[in-house]
């Protein structure tokens, strides 16, 4: 009798002794838009807030990091020749027009290297973004904080156009 | 022979080797099967594969070490808009791990039911560019049945619940089905 209850509590105690059962990985998508462009273009500025999206809400106080992250978004080159699309990340709004030199100074680069040919206009899944995106950390503190602003540019700080953004994030949550 | 049989081999090599005194037996196999994740949005069921040695002590307690690949599989997204439909990326685990089952080494021919517990070191390899790899210290449980036709060999199943705690909090969790084959030194 005594070897029976040990079958059953051994597999038990080993499942508690972890002690964090009660979370999973959450994935949420929220749909942010086209943003807004400097005057000049070279700027496009696109203001995030996750408050308002229902999985984000319902969570919100039991986040606890983020595991992936990826987005859709339609990259328009506006400049004569070929460029690379980049994409800063800053908890503070630098406003619709910081230089590009503000914003490298200040903000922190999650997407780099999109090539993106002279006039083109293309749209990247959530799966070729996986291959652009860098400085996970930073895009854990602003996801987890909720609210951040994204300036999208080019490498040879020509005219550029974001649009149909669309954030996608895996974040562990305690349920 | 790569890198991977290399480890397999060396573990159950070294389970012999470090076999206690008292130990009452040795057995060594192979296993494969399925790997379920557990409230995981962003990942897949995949398949799994290994190699374990089980060392029997007394007539109740068996040593397990184990070295398992698992290859979490990709999960498939549906939204309203048909232009958002992605997939993640579920990446593969490396585990070496170490448990203490109480039964499943039937020294007759015949049938043996066993609880396992145990912890493991487990490498969470994701396949993206901008995340590293993570070794966190896991845990395991379940239930199992050995079944041994004859004196040579016994064929293994367990079910096993899997919990590794991550960095940041929380926990990845799955549910690993196994079944191999384990042959009996010295039978």
């Amino acid at each position: 009798m005594r070897n029976r209850r040990a079958l059953l509590v051994f597999p038990l105690a080993a499942l508690f002794a972890a002690g964090c059962l009660v979370s999973g990985q959450l994935i949420l998508v929220q749909v942010f838009g086209d943003g807004e462009s400097s005057a000049d273009k070279t700027v496009h500025r696109i203001s995030v807030d996750l408050n308002g999206n229902e999985d984000y809400d319902e969570h919100k106080d039991k986040l606890q990091s983020l595991e992936y992250f990826g987005f859709f978004v339609t990259v328009t080159n506006e400049g004569p020749g070929e460029a690379k699309g980049a994409m800063y990340l800053s908890l503070v709004d630098l406003g619709v027009s910081p230089s590009i030199a503000t914003i490298k100074a200040q903000a922190t680069p999650i997407i780099e290297n999109a090539n993106l040919g002279a006039g083109e206009t293309r749209t990247i899944t959530f799966e070729e973004s996986q291959d652009y995106i860098t400085n996970l950390d930073a895009i854990e503190e602003a996801v987890l904080e909720g609210v951040f602003y994204l300036y999208g540019i080019t490498d040879l700080g020509t005219a550029v156009e974001y649009e149909n953004f669309v954030v996608v994030a895996s974040i562990n949550v305690a349920l | 022979m790569n890198g991977r049989w290399k480890a397999a081999a060396a573990l159950l090599l070294s389970a012999g080797l470090a076999a206690p005194a008292g130990a009452i037996g040795l057995a060594a196999g192979g296993y494969g099967a399925y790997h379920i994740p557990i409230v995981q949005d962003d990942a897949g069921s995949g398949a799994l594969y290994g190699a374990k040695a089980k060392v029997g002590l007394g007539s109740i307690f068996v040593l397990e070490p184990s070295i398992t690949w698992i290859a979490v599989g990709d999960k498939d997204h549906t939204e309203e808009d048909p232009d958002l439909e992605f997939s993640t990326k579920g990446g593969s685990i490396q585990t070496i791990g170490l448990n203490l089952n109480l039964g499943g080494f039937p020294i007759e021919p015949g049938a043996s039911l066993y609880a396992t517990g145990g912890i493991g070191s487990y490498t969470l390899k994701p396949d993206v560019s901008y995340k590293d790899d993570e070794t966190r210290v896991g845990y395991n449980g379940g239930l199992g049945l050995a079944i041994k036709p004859g004196a040579l060999f016994d064929i293994d199943v367990s079910g096993r619940f899997i919990v590794i705690p991550l960095d940041g909090g929380g926990s990845r969790k799955s549910v690993g089905i196994f079944a191999g084959l384990n042959f009996y030194f010295g039978a």
